[in-house]
């Protein structure tokens, strides 16, 4: 093991976000825009 | 292991997972105490990591890190502060930027210099193995090791892990 020295302080570093690289989002294929179907009413 | 490329401490033998943060453990195995938060300020537990490239270069023991790389992480949560360096709770890869020489221990920039990765242990003699990172050097005496394949292996590595060469 290499050598960090002597012992200093204590702090605690509390990220807002924790510094982890973005996830790639997977391709979603896109969905048709379907056409409101007519509705038949009845008098 | 799953045909993938892992980042491993040297230290503990432990995977570092992709995409996630990678946890320090208590120092003590024989602990029942759950709600330790390693690492403690007296021992020797936590993820270490030096504060510079020069105060890495300058401390580490080149013949236990012969054949690897040297990087740097971004490290949060409880960290304990030293003189030339951190143990740290949490920690992530941010990028690759050395690599020293499994067998002449020379530092190799991996962004400027020639490189290659052997992974299968040449046994030179029953006291002496190497396996990892290599310079252009040795590769070309001990190993003669593609290095075209080589670098593809590292892009597959730091696209796996979404870090950088530096």
């Amino acid at each position: 093991m290499g050598k960090i020295g002597e012992f200093e302080k204590t702090v605690v570093a509390e990220p807002i976000k924790e510094p982890l690289p973005a996830k790639v989002p997977q391709e979603v294929p896109e969905k048709p825009l379907k056409e409101p179907e007519p509705v038949e009413v009845s008098p | 292991m799953d045909g993938n490329l892992w980042l491993r401490s040297i230290i503990r033998n432990e995977l570092w997972p992709p995409m996630e943060r990678f946890e320090a453990h208590c120092s003590s195995f024989k602990t029942t105490d759950h709600s330790c938060i390693s690492p403690e300020v007296n021992s020797t537990s936590g993820i270490y990591a030096y504060k510079s490239t020069s105060d890495a270069l300058e401390n580490l023991d080149r013949c236990s890190y012969r054949g690897t790389f040297l990087g740097r992480v971004s490290l949060w949560g409880v960290i304990q502060k030293h003189q030339f360096g951190y143990r740290a709770q949490f920690a992530y890869p941010v990028s690759l930027v050395f690599g020293i020489c499994c067998v002449c221990k020379r530092n190799v920039n991996l962004k400027s210099e020639p490189f290659a990765i052997g992974w299968a242990s040449l046994h030179i003699t029953e006291a002496f193995s190497v396996s990892g990172f290599l310079c252009e050097d040795c590769n070309g005496i001990y190993y003669s090791v593609d290095i075209e394949s080589s670098h593809r292996e590292l892009s597959a590595l730091t696209e796996r892990y979404g870090i950088s060469i530096e």
